[in-house]
C-alpha cells in the first residue's frame, strides 16, 4: 500500500475538502445525463404497465420456456449487489485497507442492485396485482405462503438483504453527513440535519456506533452468502437437468462476486475521474480488485467444468444431453460467449501492464459484465428450452418488451447511482480519516 | 446526553464548565490526565473520527451493550421465523410434493434469514438508543468544526481551580477554551 | 386464422370480455331464470342430457348432447348405439362448434349482384324463393331446377325425394366428395350389388389394407377403431396382424404390423400381385366361382416379377405378405375406393374383393346387404353430366343444401362462371356460408342438425334418431320445414300432407312400428327412441355377402407417365373433406402424423428434397392438373420418395374466419384419376405451427414397446411390472426421503394402453370441450404458446421406420415436483391423490411449469376469448380461466365431484367406471381407462399389474399416478410360417 500513501491528503480537512468538493453542484452534463436515465426508466416502466394490462404474452416466454429474461435480470442485478457487501463488510473485517475508498460506492451500487433485482421477480409475475400474497400477512382463511418453496425463501432473503444492505449503508454515512451538515448552510443544511439525526461524534456515541457497525458487518457477511445461495436454490432445488446440481450455490456466490466486481471496476473508473477521486481511489485499489476478479474468474471457470464432469459422472443420460446441447445446440454461441468473457476476460489481469492501465481495467469488466449475464440466460433459458420430454422441446427470444424493461432497470441504476454521486460523499469521510491518524501513530 | 446533568446534584461548591479545543487527538489525549490530576471530571469529547482509544482514559468501558440486543434479537428472529413456519404448515397441512407437515429443511432458510434480520434490526435501533439518536437540539459544547477537524473536551471543574486548568488545557495544546456556562446551585 | 393472433385478441377483449362471463353464468341464451313456469327439462345448474345422432359424417353415430342452462355444452357418443357405442371422434365432438360457428348465417337474406348480404325476414324470403321456383314451373321448366344436398338418409331423404317429384324439379343431387364410388362399383361387379360394404373387422385374422384410413378418415372410422381394436386385442385367441400397403405412413399406416411402400398408382399392382399369387395358391378350388375362367386368363398376362417392379415391393417383404394371405382363414381386404389417394381406385377396390371372396370364411365377415348409405351418393358420371347440364344453360335454378362442390369438385368451377354469366341461380339453404353457397343470390338457412328433426341411415337396420337438443341459436329453420312451406307456396291444397317436418317424420316412424309389429302403443315406443336414439335391429332378411363373378372389369387403365412426382391428397382427421375447417377445435388440433396446426403442407421425401435442394418449411410450386398452387414443403419420411403427399380440407375461400387463409385446397391440385404433378422450389419460407419439439424420443423411452412373444411369456409367468405406484404400499426406504402419506377412500390414477391408442386426437377435443380449454390461434401455436391439456406426442423410430404415439397428460404424481414450488399454494395434493390447481390462487410465478417433468402446465398468456355465440359452448361446471393463471388436467374433478353428488346418501363409495374423464370416455378404442387405485379390484388397479404396465419418467421417483401400458409389437419371425 506505498503508493496509497504518498497520493493521500496529509490532513483531515484535505481529505474532507477532497470528498466533499465531489458534492460541487453539477453542469448541465450531468442533468442531461440524469435526465435521460430518468426517460429510459420511465420508458421501461409503461412497458411494464403494457404488460400487465395485456398479459405476460407480450413477452416472449413459452412453453417450455417459461422463464425469460426477467429472471436473468433479476439473478444479474442480485449477483451485482453481491460485491458491494462484500467489499464493504468482509474486507471490513478482514481490515484490507484498500477497501475504505471504494467502501461506500461499492455499497450504494449493492442497494441500488437489491432494489432492482427486487423488481424483477414482480415484472416475471402473472398477477402481479396480487403479488401480497407471498407475504405471510394475517388473513381471514388463514392461507399462508408456503415456506417450501425457493420462491418464498426467495422473497425473505432478498427483502433481509434490501434492508440490512440499505441500512448498513446509511449508518455508514451518519457521521459523514453530520460532517456535510456542518459545513453547508441553509435548506441542505436542515436537510442534511435531519438524515444525521443529529450525530455529533461525542466520545459515547463512537463507543456505541464503533461496536454496532461491527456487528453489522459480522451479520452482513453470512447474509451475502446466503442471498445468492438461496437465489441458486430457485434453480438447484427444482429436478431441470442443468440446475438440480449441488455446486450451484457456491457456484452462484463466486459468480456474483465475479459479476460484482467487474460492476465496480465500471463504476468506479469512471466516477473517480468525473468527481476528481484519483487521490484517494488510486490505480493500487483498482489492482487488488483486478486480482481479486483472477481468483473470482477461476472460481467460476471451475464450476463450469466440474458441472460438465458431474453431468458425465453422473451417468444420467438426460443431464448430460442437456449439457451437451448447451455447447453446441441452439444457444451455443452465448455459452461460448459466458465462457470467454467469464474465464478467459479476467485471467488477462494477471499481466500487471494490464491490471495497472485503467482502459484495461474498463473494458475486462465490461466484458465480466456480459459475461456474467450470459451466464444467467445460458443457465436459465438453455436448461428449460431442452428438458427430459423431446416432443415438449423448444426454443425462446426474448421480446421487445422484455428488452425495453430490461433497458429500463439499467437506466434506473445509472439513475440513482448518478443522484448518489452527487448528493451523498461517494466516499467514506471519516474512514479516511481515521486512516490518517492510525498512520500518524505509526 | 445532557452536558448539564450532574451540575444540580453539586454539592453547593460553584461549578465551571469548560470546552478545550484541540487540533489533534494526540494533544487531547495528552491533555486529559493533566486536568484529571486538577480534579477535573472529563464530561464529553467530541471528534470526527472514532476515538474509542481515548475511553478507558477517562474511565469508561471500550465495550458497548449493543452486543446484548444483538444476541436477543438474534435468538428472538430464530426462534420467531422457525416457530412461525411451523404454525403456517399445521394451519393447513397441505400437502405438497408428498413431503411431510411441516418439514424440517425449510426451516432452516427461514430459521437464518429471521435470525440475521431481526438481530440486525435490534442492533440498529439499541445503538441508536444509546447514541441518543435522533437527537433534535443542538448542545451547546458541540463546535461545527468537530465533525471536521477539530477534537472537542469539554469538562467540568470548581470555579477556584479553573485558571489552572484553563491553562494546563493550554499547555497540552488546546488551541481555544471557552468557559461555556457558570450556574449557582442552591444550598 | 392468422387474424386470431395477439392483437385481434385485444381487440376482441373488449367484445369478448363479458361473453366467458355469459360463458360460466346460469343463464339460458334467450330466458333469464328463473322462469315464471319452468320448461321441465330445464333445472338450473343441472345437466339434462339429449340422444340423438351425429351429422358430421355419413357415419352417423350416436349422440349424447348435454344440455346445461337451455344450451348445448358438450356432445358424447351414445354408449347404446352401434356404430360407435359411446366414443366419439374429434370431428364429431366439434360438431358443437358447427352450430355455434360465429359465422353462421343469422337468418334469410338475399345478395346482390356485388354480393353484399342483405337480411330478409322469413315472410319475405320465402315469397321470393316460391316466385324463382313458380317463374320456372309456370314455364313447365321445372326440370330446370335442380336441388343439391349432401348424402341424405330416412325421412329427410323421403322428403326431399317427394318434393322433387310433387314439383316436377330437375331431381335430386346428394353430393359427397368422399363417395367411395369404386368400392361401390367394384362390389356390383364382385358381388353383384351396388354397396359400399360393411366390414366385421374383429372377427378377421389378417387385414391387408391397401392405401384404406379406416383409423381415421375411412367411412365410419369410429366404428372400426373399435373393432380393430378388438382385432388387435382379442378377448381370447391370436391377436391379428395388419399389414399397411401405401405411399405414407399414415395413422392407419402407424398402426399397422408391417407398412410396405407402394406409389399411388401401383396399389393396384401390388394388390394385383398379391392375387395372382395367391390365385397360385388355389389350385382346385378355382372352379367354385363364377367367372374364374376370365380371371385366370386375365392373370395369366401377368408376371409376377413385372407386378412386384411396377409395385415396387421387395419380394421378399411381398412373399411374407403373400404367406400370411395364404395361411389365414378370415382376412380382411381393404382399399381407399378414393381416387385422390389412389388413381386406380377402381382397379384396386375391384382387386380387394376378389382377394377376400378367395376365403370362404371372410365373405361373412363382409356385409353388402347392409352395406354403407355413402353409396347412393351421386356418381361421378351424374355430377359431370350435371356439369355439362349447367354448361349447356339446361339448368338454371339450383337449391343447395350442405353441399360444396365449388371447394371440392374442380370440375364445378363452371358453377361460378355460370352464376357470374347470370344464367344460373343459387338458392342456398344451407346454414353457413360456404363456397358454393356464396354464389347463391338468396338464402334459406337451414338449422344446424342439433337444432332440428331428422333420422339417420346409416346402414340399413340402424335408425338414429336426430332430435332439436336446443332451441335455434340464430333465426333459422329446419330443412324440413322449410320444403315444406315452399310447397305449400307453391302447390295448391297440401300435396305433402304435413304442416311440419316432424309430423312428417313421426308419420314415418309409425309405418315402422307397424311394420315391425312392436307390441303397446306407438307413444310410449316413440318415447323409448327419443331415449335411446334410435332403434336398430337386424333385419332378418339380411342378404349374405355371395360371389357373382370374378371376371376382370373390361379396361385396365394404363398408367400414365410424364411427371416425375405423384400427388396424393388424403383426407384428414381434423377437416375430412373440408367441412370441419371452420371449427378452431379441429384447426388446432395438431396433424397425428406431423403435428402441425393451422394450415397445410406438402410432404416430400428427404431424398428427393435433397435432390431439388428443398429445405423444410421452403415454399414450393406445385403444378397439378387442378391447377397450381404454392406450399410450404414438409420434409419427412412419411411419405415415400417420388410422391408428394398433402392434406385435404384446407384453404378455404368463403368458409368463415377460422377456415380463412389456411392453408391450400387440395381438390383443385388433384383431378382424379391423373394424380402426376410437378414441383420447382421458391425462395420464401412460411413457418409451420407444429406443437413438436422433436421428430424422436432420443432413446430416452418416453413411449415403450414390448415384444409380443416376451409379453406372453411374461403374462404366463405372472409377472409384475416394476412401478414406483402412487400408494403408501409403494413407499421405499432405499429411495423415497420423505414418508408415504395416505390417501382417503380414493387415489384416482389412469391407465393408458399405448396399444390401444392409435393418436386419433379425439381425447384432446373431448378435454378442450370439457374444460373450456382456449383456443389460441396460428401465432401462438408458432409461439409455443398451445393450451391443450392433453397432447398426442408423435415420436418416429428408424429402421424399419415406425411411430410411436404417446398420450401426456398431467400424471398426477404422488410427489408432484411441480407442488412444493409454489410459494401460495396454488397447486396442492388433494386427499384423493388428485393434483389441484387452484386457479384463483395461483399468481402466475410458472415455477410449477418450469418443474414439470412431463411439461403438461399450461399458462394463460392473455386473457383467451371465443368470438360469440362460441362462447355459449363454456362448460358452466369449469372456470374460464383468466390472464396469468396456470392451468392443467384436472382428471375432470368436476367429474369426480358431480358423481360424488349423485351417490350422496347412499353410503357406499363410488364403483369403478361411476366417474369417467372426458378423455377416456370418448376413447374409440378404450386406449384410456381411469379408476380408483385403492380399490385392487378396479380396472387400473388390475391393468397396473399387467406386465406392460410402465410409468414414463418413472425414474424421476416422483410417482405418477398414469401408468402406460407398453405397445406390443409383432416380431416378424413370430408371423413367419
Amino acid at each position: 500500500m506505498k503508493d496509497w500513501q504518498a497520493s493521500t491528503p496529509k490532513s483531515y480537512s484535505e481529505v474532507q475538502e477532497v470528498i466533499l468538493g465531489a458534492l460541487s453542484p453539477p453542469g448541465r452534463s450531468y442533468w442531461g445525463a440524469v435526465i435521460l436515465c430518468l426517460f429510459g426508466l420511465l420508458y421501461g416502466a409503461s412497458c411494464w404497465a403494457y404488460q400487465i394490462l395485456t398479459g405476460m404474452g407480450v413477452a416472449g416466454i413459452n412453453h417450455p420456456v417459461n422463464w425469460g429474461i426477467y429472471l436473468v435480470n433479476f439473478v444479474f442485478w442480485v449477483g451485482i449487489a453481491h460485491s458491494g457487501t462484500l467489499i464493504s463488510a468482509i474486507l471490513y473485517l478482514l481490515r484490507a485497507r484498500w477497501r475504505t475508498s471504494i467502501a461506500r460506492a461499492a455499497e450504494a451500487m449493492t442497494v441500488f442492485a437489491v432494489m432492482i433485482a427486487g423488481l424483477f421477480p414482480f415484472i416475471h409475475l402473472g398477477r402481479v396485482w396480487i403479488f401480497y400474497w407471498i407475504i405471510p400477512y394475517p388473513n381471514q382463511r388463514d392461507l399462508w405462503p408456503n415456506f417450501q418453496s425457493p420462491l418464498v425463501f426467495d422473497f425473505l432473503a432478498i427483502s433481509t438483504y434490501l434492508t440490512v444492505s440499505s441500512m448498513f449503508w446509511y449508518m455508514g454515512m451518519l457521521p459523514d453527513l453530520a460532517a456535510l451538515r456542518d459545513q453547508s448552510t441553509g435548506l441542505k443544511r436542515r436537510i442534511y440535519g435531519i438524515f444525521s439525526l443529529g450525530w455529533q461524534g461525542t466520545h459515547i456515541q463512537w463507543r456505541h456506533y464503533g461496536t454496532a457497525y461491527l456487528l453489522f458487518a459480522a451479520f452482513a457477511t453470512p447474509l451475502v452468502i446466503s442471498v445468492h445461495s438461496v437465489v441458486s436454490w430457485d434453480f438447484a432445488l427444482s429436478i431441470v437437468p442443468g440446475w438440480h446440481s449441488t455446486i450451484f450455490a457456491p457456484y452462484f456466490v463466486a459468480g456474483a462476486i465475479h459479476s460484482g466486481l467487474a460492476m465496480v471496476l465500471t463504476l468506479l473508473i469512471p466516477m473517480r475521474g468525473l468527481l476528481g477521486l484519483q487521490p484517494l481511489i488510486n490505480v493500487g485499489t483498482l489492482e487488488s480488485i483486478a486480482k481479486t476478479m483472477v481468483l473470482t474468474g477461476l472460481i467460476v471457470g471451475y464450476s463450469y467444468g466440474v458441472e460438465y464432469f458431474m453431468a458425465w459422472y453422473s451417468g444420467n443420460m438426460f443431464e448430460w444431453d442437456t449439457f451437451i446441447w448447451r455447447a453446441f445446440g441452439h444457444y451455443a454461441p452465448q455459452f461460448w460467449v459466458m465462457v470467454v468473457c467469464n474465464v478467459a476476460g479476467p485471467l488477462l489481469f494477471l499481466i500487471k501492464a494490464i491490471r495497472t492501465n485503467l482502459i484495461w481495467l474498463f473494458a475486462v469488466g465490461i466484458i465480466v459484465n456480459i459475461g456474467m449475464w450470459y451466464e444467467r440466460f445460458v443457465i436459465i433459458v438453455g436448461s428449460m428450452s431442452h428438458e427430459y420430454v423431446p416432443h415438449a422441446w423448444g426454443v425462446y427470444s426474448p421480446s421487445w418488451v422484455e428488452l425495453s424493461i430490461m433497458l429500463g432497470s439499467f437506466s434506473m441504476f445509472l439513475f440513482l447511482f448518478l443522484l448518489f454521486c452527487k448528493f451523498v460523499p461517494p466516499v467514506s469521510v471519516f474512514e479516511m480519516k481515521e486512516h490518517l491518524w492510525t498512520h500518524g501513530k505509526a | 446526553m445532557d452536558p448539564w446533568e450532574g451540575l444540580v446534584e453539586g454539592k453547593g461548591k460553584m461549578k465551571e464548565r469548560l470546552l478545550g479545543i484541540f487540533t489533534s487527538l494526540g494533544q487531547l489525549e495528552e491533555a486529559i490526565p493533566l486536568i484529571q490530576q486538577k480534579g477535573a471530571k472529563v464530561r464529553t469529547v467530541y471528534s470526527p473520527i472514532d476515538c474509542r482509544e481515548i475511553l478507558e482514559k477517562i474511565g469508561v468501558r471500550k465495550t458497548s451493550p449493543v452486543r446484548f440486543a444483538t444476541l436477543l434479537g438474534g435468538l428472538a428472529g430464530l426462534s420467531l421465523g422457525v416457530g412461525f413456519a411451523i404454525y403456517t404448515f399445521l394451519e393447513w397441512r397441505f400437502v405438497t410434493s408428498g413431503k411431510p407437515t411441516p418439514p424440517a429443511v425449510p426451516l432452516v432458510v427461514v430459521g437464518f434469514e429471521m435470525t440475521i434480520l431481526f438481530g440486525f434490526l435490534s442492533t440498529l435501533l439499541c445503538m441508536l438508543f444509546l447514541c441518543g439518536l435522533p437527537r433534535l437540539r443542538g448542545s451547546q459544547g458541540y463546535d461545527p468544526r468537530f465533525s471536521k477537524d477539530r477534537f472537542g473536551l469539554l469538562l467540568e471543574c470548581d470555579r477556584a481551580q479553573r485558571e489552572e486548568i484553563e491553562i494546563s488545557l493550554e499547555q497540552a495544546g488546546a488551541e481555544e477554551v471557552r468557559v461555556l456556562r457558570t450556574r449557582e446551585t442552591s444550598q | 386464422m392468422a387474424s386470431l393472433g395477439r392483437r385481434h385478441f385485444l381487440k376482441l377483449l373488449g367484445l369478448v370480455g363479458s361473453a366467458s362471463l355469459t360463458g360460466c353464468s346460469s343463464e339460458s341464451p334467450r330466458r333469464l331464470i328463473p322462469y315464471l313456469n319452468p320448461p321441465k327439462d330445464v333445472v338450473p345448474g343441472k345437466a339434462s342430457w339429449y340422444a340423438t345422432t351425429c351429422m358430421e359424417c355419413q357415419a352417423g353415430c350416436g349422440l349424447w348432447a348435454r344440455n346445461r342452462d337451455g344450451r348445448v355444452v358438450k356432445l358424447e357418443g351414445n354408449p347404446a348405439h352401434p356404430v360407435n357405442r359411446g366414443a366419439l371422434c374429434a370431428r364429431g365432438q366439434a360438431g358443437l362448434q358447427g352450430l355455434y360457428d360465429p359465422d353462421r348465417f343469422r337468418g334469410p337474406g338475399e345478395k346482390d349482384g356485388s354480393g353484399v348480404f342483405r337480411a330478409l325476414s322469413w315472410e319475405e324470403a320465402f315469397s321470393k324463393a316460391a316466385m324463382e321456383l313458380k317463374g320456372l314451373l309456370s314455364r313447365g321448366e321445372g326440370e330446370r331446377a335442380l336441388f343439391m344436398t349432401g348424402l341424405l338418409t330416412g325421412s329427410l331423404r323421403d322428403l326431399c325425394i317427394k318434393w322433387v317429384e310433387k314439383l316436377a324439379l330437375g331431381g335430386l343431387v346428394m353430393y359427397e366428395p368422399l363417395s367411395y364410388e369404386p368400392l361401390a362399383q367394384a362390389a356390383q361387379k364382385v358381388f353383384g350389388t351396388w354397396a359400399v360394404p360393411h366390414y366385421s373387422m374383429e372377427k378377421a385374422d389378417l387385414i391387408i389394407s391397401f392405401g384404406a384410413d379406416f383409423l381415421s378418415t375411412w367411412i365410419s372410422p369410429v366404428e372400426y377403431a373399435r373393432r380393430f381394436s378388438e382385432f388387435r386385442t382379442p378377448e381370447e385367441g391370436k391377436r391379428g396382424f395388419f399389414v399397411f400397403f401405401g405411399p405414407r405412413l399414415s395413422q392407419t399406416a402407424a398402426n399397422a404390423d408391417m407398412w410396405l411402400q407402394v406409389r399411388p398408382g401401383a396399389q393396384r399392382y401390388a394388390a394385383l400381385a398379391l392375387l395372382k399369387a395367391s390365385w397360385k395358391d388355389k389350385e382346385g378350388e378355382k372352379a367354385l366361382w363364377p367367372g374364374s375362367a376370365h380371371l385366370e386368363a386375365f392373370l395369366e398376362k401377368w408376371e409376377e416379377e413385372t407386378l412386384l417392379s411396377k409395385a415396387g415391393l421387395k419380394r421378399e417383404e411381398f412373399h411374407f405378405v403373400r404367406k400370411l394371405f395364404q395361411r389365414s382363414r378370415r382376412p380382411i381386404v381393404l382399399s381407399s375406393g378414393l381416387e385422390t389417394v389412389d388413381p386406380h381406385a377402381h382397379e384396386t377396390a375391384w382387386i380387394s374383393h376378389v382377394l377376400c371372396s378367395l376365403k370362404k370364411e371372410s365373405l361373412e365377415l363382409i356385409d353388402v346387404g347392409r352395406g354403407w348409405s355413402i353409396a347412393s351418393a351421386a356418381k361421378r358420371s351424374e355430377l359431370l353430366s350435371l356439369r355439362d347440364k349447367i354448361e349447356s344453360k339446361e339448368i338454371s335454378l339450383l337449391l343447395v343444401h350442405g353441399a360444396n362442390p365449388v371447394f371440392s369438385f374442380p370440375e364445378f368451377e363452371v358453377l361460378e362462371e355460370a352464376v357470374r354469366k347470370g344464367h344460373l341461380k343459387l338458392i342456398g339453404l344451407s346454414s353457413t356460408e360456404d363456397e358454393t353457397t356464396s354464389l347463391s343470390s338468396l338464402i334459406l338457412p337451414a338449422s344446424n342438425f342439433l337444432e332440428d328433426w331428422a333420422d339417420v341411415e346409416p346402414r340399413p337396420g340402424i335408425r338414429g334418431i336426430v332430435q332439436p337438443v336446443m332451441g335455434t341459436v340464430f333465426d333459422t329453420r329446419g330443412l324440413g320445414d322449410v320444403l315444406l312451406e315452399l310447397t305449400r307456396r307453391l302447390l295448391p291444397g297440401d300435396p305433402l300432407g304435413h304442416y311440419s317436418f316432424d309430423g312428417f317424420l313421426k308419420e314415418r316412424w309409425k309405418s315402422f312400428h307397424e311394420e315391425l309389429g312392436i307390441p303397446g302403443g306407438f307413444d310410449s315406443w316413440w318415447a323409448e327412441i327419443l331415449r335411446r336414439g334410435g332403434q336398430w335391429v337386424e333385419p332378418s332378411s339380411s342378404k349374405r355377402c355371395e360371389v357373382e363373378s370374378l371376371s376382370p372389369p373390361m379396361e385396365w387403365a394404363s398408367d400414365e407417365g410424364g411427371q416425375e412426382f405423384e400427388l396424393l391428397a388424403y383426407p384428414t382427421v381434423q377437416f375430412l373433406d373440408g367441412r370441419g375447417a371452420n371449427r378452431p377445435w379441429l384447426q388446432e388440433l395438431p396433424d397425428p402424423m406431423t403435428q402441425i396446426t393451422w394450415g397445410s403442407w406438402l410432404e416430400i421425401h428427404p431424398q428427393d428434397a435433397e435432390r431439388l435442394g428443398i429445405s423444410n418449411e421452403q415454399v414450393v410450386v406445385l403444378k397439378g392438373f387442378g391447377g397450381e398452387a404454392e406450399i410450404p414443403a414438409y420434409v419427412t419420411p412419411l411419405t415415400i420418395p417420388g410422391v408428394l403427399s398433402m392434406p385435404l380440407g384446407q384453404g378455404h375461400t368463403s368458409f368463415g374466419r377460422f377456415a380463412k387463409g389456411c392453408g391450400v385446397n387440395g381438390w383443385k391440385l388433384c383431378s382424379r384419376g391423373a394424380n402426376h404433378v410437378s414441383i420447382q422450389p421458391r425462395a420464401l419460407k412460411v413457418k409451420f405451427a407444429n406443437t413438436d419439439g422433436s421428430l424422436y424420443q432420443h432413446g430416452r423411452g418416453l413411449a415403450q414397446g414390448m415384444d409380443l412373444g416376451e409379453y406372453q411369456e411374461a403374462k404366463s409367468k405372472g409377472q409384475l411390472p416394476k412401478l414406483r405406484l402412487p400408494l403408501p404400499e409403494a413407499y421405499d426406504p432405499k429411495e423415497d426421503f420423505y414418508p408415504p402419506h395416505k390417501h382417503n377412500l380414493y387415489r384416482w390414477a389412469m391407465v393408458v394402453d399405448l396399444d390401444r391408442c392409435i393418436g386419433c386426437g379425439a381425447c384432446v377435443i373431448a378435454c378442450n370441450a370439457e374444460n373450456n380449454v382456449a383456443i389460441v390461434g396460428r401465432e401462438l401455436v408458432l409461439q409455443g404458446r398451445e393450451m391443450q391439456w392433453i397432447r398426442i406426442e408423435r415420436y418416429l423410430e428408424d429402421h424399419p421406420l415406425k411411430v410411436r404415439f404417446l398420450p401426456m397428460l398431467c400424471q398426477h404424481c404422488d410427489a408432484a415436483p411441480c407442488e412444493s414450488v409454489c410459494p401460495v399454494y396454488a397447486p396442492h395434493h388433494s386427499a384423493e391423490g388428485l393434483n389441484n390447481q387452484v386457479y384463483n390462487r395461483c399468481i402466475g410465478t410458472r415455477f410449477c411449469s418450469q418443474n414439470c417433468p412431463y411439461k403438461v402446465r399450461r399458462f394463460n398468456w392473455f386473457t383467451f376469448t371465443r368470438p360469440k355465440p362460441l362462447h355459449l359452448q363454456l362448460n358452466p361446471d369449469v372456470t374460464v380461466r383468466q390472464k396469468g393463471v396456470m392451468e392443467k388436467c384436472s382428471f375432470c374433478v368436476q367429474r369426480i365431484v358431480e358423481a360424488k353428488n349423485r351417490i350422496r346418501g347412499e353410503r357406499r363409495t363410488l364403483r369403478d367406471g361411476e366417474v369417467i374423464p372426458a378423455c377416456a370416455q370418448t376413447c374409440p378404442t378404450e386406449a384410456l381407462v381411469f379408476g380408483n387405485l385403492m380399490d385392487p379390484e378396479s380396472r387400473v388397479a388390475r391393468l397396473s399389474r399387467d406386465p406392460r404396465a410402465y410409468q414414463v419418467l418413472g425414474h424421476l421417483n416422483t410417482k405418477p399416478a398414469v401408468i402406460y401400458l407398453r405397445r406390443l409389437e409383432t416380431r416378424r419371425e413370430d408371423m413367419a410360417p
